[in-house]
Order: structure tokens, then C-alpha cells, then sequence
């Protein structure tokens, strides 16, 4: 997959989840997740279980933080990158 | 002088009964000595699975079948933190899903079914009681243990309170099982109160409390519940004892309780008003018996057994109610201390290198447990992490199931031992800030 492929489905996922009720469509792949309250800890819980059960990516779970997480982009971009470490495996 | 009983068991709750059922089935003379009168009152009513196989092993599984406790065929989490996550028709519920599981995703060795039970523990210990007195234990209800004296090498002597006097008995060993009194870890002075928990309790049973409110299908309902609340560390339990009765409690550290008013009922409703819908819908049931506290019971021993002793269920060690290990220990330890036992009457030496066996295997467990309750506590999002990963759900269960007593460290504990050492260390771990107050030593008590 590409890193367009991850965000499109990051996108409809996080909108889908956690966003249905409150009415706010607005998200972007740029819009900031920590701040905006969008992620708690809870939440990335969820994402993480999504994130491997649809990409078959196995992100570490130390991986969680400020940087990889502020947004949709930064998911995706850790994604591939995480995706073609594990091709390299294969 | 030949002993008055090959065995004297202080205490007729589950690990006692156990114990005598065991005991007088091999063939042995057993006694049992219980303060109060049965059926009394007693904490700890949700079961693990692990408990079949020991009561279907000595006899008794068919009448606690027949006593139609309500079955138990899994476990939820519900949580403040996240509201509303439309998932796995979850959706339009007031509260927050965390995670939940059924026994029957796991086949577990010696359990024949997917359910285990909640029972009203005045029922269930009077049957278990009733149970080793028909398998040949001699039972006296009514009757304390007032000091076990060691000082004869060949018995034990005991002395008993019947009625207004002081009554002498002697057996060739002692069985300690008298639950959070610990009567012989505080004789001998090997009680070690935990470094890390100082928990604390208060409950209650309600009446037309609306489970399936609270159920994501109803087929969930007469899980146990835990609810979490937002205030760090606490919890509440939701355990079914019949069709309307429900048994809630709250569990928090001592500490938490002690800064409030000191007041058990205004602390209890105070802490559930964190979370409105549980709030609510207890304030429209009706409150069945006062109020109770649990306190003063993480602790362990620096010693399970010596010479002419053993110390079985939490009169060898409690800690947290979180996983409902409580009876399923109870119930264990009874079951392997039996085995050393016997064989140690076979052999006419009740020393202590007789009870080697309980005594590494039932540590181990106790290690685990404790482990896995830390971990909980310490970063409770983990928990739930792992319940939804399909690499570790089988192993987070087959903890839930009290299956820890045959085998290697359960894998999943492992995995979480890391995650935790990888979040304590990094403050830009977005769960960093989640980290709880409670904070075990990486090395695990060893007791
Ligand atoms: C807040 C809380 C919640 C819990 N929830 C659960 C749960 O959901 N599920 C679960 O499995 N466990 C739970 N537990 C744990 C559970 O209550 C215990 O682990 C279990 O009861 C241990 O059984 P036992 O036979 O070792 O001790 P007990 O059941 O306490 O039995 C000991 C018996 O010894 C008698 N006795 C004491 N001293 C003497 C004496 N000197 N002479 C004669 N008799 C004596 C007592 O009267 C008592 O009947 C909970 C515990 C707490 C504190």
C-alpha cells in the first residue's frame, strides 16, 4: 500500500470511529489529533487494533507517541515505513 | 500419644473445605474448625473456570450445579474515558466500551464447559462445608482456633474455642486456611504487608439493578462488569447473585478513602457519581444490606509451609480482587497442598521439604497473578490493547481463566512487561500521562 492508500483509509476510519457523533466533518490529514482531543489513550488502543487487523501492520506499541501520532500523515508515513521493514522480513 | 486427627484445618471457607474434601477422601482423619456459624456472609463472589476442575475433582461440582447459581460466561470493561465508540454494535450506548471476553474462545485443559459461576458465598461455602463433612471430615461450626503450639516434634496442638472454654486437640499437622485473619502467619510473625498496595473496599448487594442496561448484547449481561471510573486506580464491580440481585462494589487505595469524609456510604455514592449511568441507575434500585469495607488485605508471607504446616489460600496471600482469582487460589492451592500432604502421610514425615512442590508451584502463580495485577493498575490501556490484539487475547485469557498453575510465563505478560519499561521510559509515549500512581519494583516481591 501506499502512503496515499493509508491516509484515505486512516481518514474514513477516524471519521467513521470517533467522529460520527459530534458532527465534525472537517478532519484532514493535517489536522492535529492530540490536541484536538480526537485521540485519548483509549482511542489509540482502538486505532492500533484497526491498523493491524485491516493493513496486517504490526506497529510496536512503543511506537505510540507525540510524533508519529500528531496526525493522519504522520500515521500513514510510520506505516509505510513500518510496512516495508516488514516486507524486508519477509 | 497418637493425635486426636492426622490433620486439623483452621477455617471452613472454600480453601479449608477443599482441603478436608481432598484430605478425607484419601483416606485420611480430618478436622475442621470454623469461628462462625455457616452459612455466614463473604466478599469474593465472582468464579474463574479454574475452579471446576478441583470441584468436579472432589465431588462436588454436580451440587453446585444443582444450586442454580447464575453462569458467568465472560467478562466486560466499561470505561469513562472514551464515551460513545460506535463499534461492534456498541453504538448509542450511554458509556464507553473497553473490552470484553467469553470463556469459550479458549479450550481450556480439564474444563468441560464455558461457563463458571457468581455465587452467593453463604450458599457456597455451606455446601462446600456440608460436602467435606460427607466425605468424612469432622466439621465444628461455631468453634475459633485461638494459637496452634509447635513445640512437640512429633504433633501439633491446638487450641479451640468452644463456647466459654478452651478446648485442646492434637493432629500430626496443621492446615492454615482461615482467610484474611492469617492466624498463623501473625502467630509466627511471616506476614509481609505489601509494598505497593494498600487496597480498599466497600459494598453492597442491590436490588432491580438493570443489567442488560449496561450489556452490549444480553447475551453479556450476566457477565461480571468492571466499570472504571475516572479517578485513578478505582474501580467498581458488578457481579449477578440472581436474576435481581446484583453485588456492586468499589475498589480504590486506602489512602484515596481516608481523604474523604471517612464515611463508607457518602465515599461509596461520592466515587459512583463519577460515573452518571451507573450512578443512576443504582440510585433506582434498592439497597439489600448495609454497607461493607475490606481493607488491610495485600499482604504476603515470607513463608507458605515448614515443618507440620502449610498455609493455603488467602491465608497465604491476597492482593487485588481485580481478576477474581480469589476462590480459584482458594480452590488450587487446596488442590496441589493435598497432594504433598498425602504423600507426606504416606510416608509418615511431615516436614517441611514434604511440601516443596506447593510451595514453587503455587509461587509461581502468585507471581503471575501479581505481575498481571500490576500491570493493570500501572497502565490500565494495556489491558485492553492486548484483549484486541489476536496475538495475545488466548493469553490474556487464559490468565482470566486462572489457568496459571501447568507451564511457561504466560507470553502476553511478558509482552506487557516490556511495553510498560518502553512507556515509563519514554515521556513523549502518548500513553505516558495515563500511567497509574501504583508502581510495583521491577523485582517482584520474592515471596
Ligand atoms: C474486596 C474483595 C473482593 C473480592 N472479590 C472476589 C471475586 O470476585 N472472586 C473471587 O474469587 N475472589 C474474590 N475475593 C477474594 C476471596 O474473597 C478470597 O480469596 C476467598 O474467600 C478465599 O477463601 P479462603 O477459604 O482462603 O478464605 P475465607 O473464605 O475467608 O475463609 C476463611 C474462613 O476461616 C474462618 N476463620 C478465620 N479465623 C479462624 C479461626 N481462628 N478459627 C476458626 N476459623 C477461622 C473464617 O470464619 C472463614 O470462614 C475478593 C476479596 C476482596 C477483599
Amino acid at each position: 500500500m501506499t502512503e496515499e492508500n493509508y491516509t484515505s483509509a486512516l481518514l474514513a476510519f477516524v471519521r467513521r470511529e470517533f467522529l460520527a457523533d459530534s458532527g465534525d466533518q472537517a478532519l484532514t490529514a493535517t489536522t492535529p489529533l492530540i490536541e484536538s482531543g480526537i485521540l485519548d489513550s483509549l482511542r489509540i488502543a482502538v486505532l492500533m487494533a484497526f491498523i493491524r487487523d485491516e493493513f496486517a501492520v504490526h506497529v510496536p506499541l512503543a511506537k505510540i507517541d507525540a510524533k508519529n501520532f500528531a496526525d493522519i500523515r504522520t500515521i500513514a508515513a510510520m506505516l509505510h515505513e513500518e510496512s516495508v521493514v516488514e516486507a524486508g522480513r519477509a | 500419644m497418637s493425635p486426636d486427627y492426622d490433620v486439623a484445618i483452621i477455617g471452613g471457607g472454600p480453601a479449608g473445605s477443599t482441603m478436608a474434601s481432598y484430605l478425607a477422601r484419601a483416606g485420611m482423619s480430618v478436622v475442621v474448625f470454623e469461628s462462625e456459624t455457616f452459612p455466614r456472609e463473604h466478599v469474593g463472589e465472582s468464579l474463574v473456570p479454574a475452579t471446576t476442575p478441583v470441584l468436579a475433582e472432589i465431588g462436588a461440582l454436580e451440587k453446585i450445579d444443582e444450586a442454580n447459581f447464575p453462569k458467568k460466561y465472560g467478562a466486560s470493561w466499561t470505561s469513562a474515558e472514551s464515551r460513545d465508540i460506535p463499534k461492534m454494535g456498541y453504538s448509542g450506548l450511554s458509556h464507553g466500551w473497553t473490552a470484553d471476553i467469553a470463556f469459550v474462545e479458549r479450550n481450556q485443559p480439564g474444563v468441560d464447559r464455558d461457563y463458571t459461576f457468581h455465587v452467593d458465598r453463604g450458599r457456597f461455602d455451606a455446601i462446600l462445608l456440608k460436602h467435606a463433612q460427607e466425605q468424612g471430615a469432622t466439621v465444628f461450626n461455631g468453634v475459633r482456633v485461638r494459637d496452634v503450639d509447635f513445640s512437640d516434634p512429633e504433633l501439633v496442638r491446638l487450641t479451640c474455642r468452644f463456647g466459654p472454654r478452651d478446648v485442646p486437640f492434637t493432629a500430626r499437622m496443621v492446615v492454615d486456611a482461615s482467610g484474611r485473619q492469617t492466624l498463623l502467619g501473625k502467630q509466627l510473625k511471616v506476614k509481609v504487608n505489601d509494598p505497593v498496595f494498600d487496597q480498599y473496599a466497600v459494598h453492597t448487594w442491590f436490588e432491580g439493578l438493570d443489567r442488560e442496561a449496561f450489556a452490549g448484547d444480553s447475551s453479556q449481561a450476566d457477565h461480571i462488569f468492571v466499570h472504571f471510573l475516572p479517578i485513578k486506580d478505582t474501580w467498581v464491580w458488578q457481579i449477578p447473585i440472581t436474576d435481581t440481585i446484583t453485588s456492586i462494589g468499589v475498589v480504590t487505595q486506602k489512602k484515596r478513602f481516608r481523604e474523604g469524609s471517612g464515611d463508607r456510604e457518602e465515599f461509596f455514592w461520592d466515587f459512583v457519581s463519577s460515573r452518571p449511568e451507573l450512578f443512576d441507575a443504582l440510585k433506582n434500585s434498592q439497597r439489600l444490606r448495609p454497607f461493607k469495607v475490606e481493607g488491610d488485605y495485600s499482604y504476603a508471607m515470607k513463608q507458605i509451609c515448614g515443618d507440620r504446616f502449610i498455609l493455603i489460600g488467602d491465608a497465604a496471600r491476597f492482593v487485588d480482587p481485580i481478576f477474581s482469582s480469589g476462590v480459584s487460589v482458594a480452590l488450587n492451592s487446596a488442590r496441589i497442598a493435598s497432594q504433598d500432604i498425602i504423600a507426606a502421610h504416606a510416608a509418615g514425615s511431615y516436614d517441611k521439604d514434604r511440601f516443596a512442590t506447593y510451595e514453587n508451584k503455587l509461587r509461581r502463580a502468585v507471581k503471575y497473578w501479581y505481575e498481571f495485577i500490576s500491570i493493570y493498575y500501572r497502565l490500565n490501556v494495556l489491558f485492553t490493547a492486548f484483549v484486541q490484539d489476536h496475538r495475545y487475547r488466548v493469553d490474556v485469557l487464559k490468565m482470566l481463566q486462572g489457568d496459571v498453575y501447568d507451564g511457561e510465563e504466560p507470553k502476553a505478560l511478558k509482552a506487557m512487561k516490556e511495553v510498560v519499561a518502553a512507556v515509563e521510559a519514554n515521556p513523549d509515549h502518548l500513553w505516558h500521562p495515563y500511567l497509574g500512581t501504583l508502581r510495583a519494583p521491577t523485582s517482584a516481591p520474592g515471596f
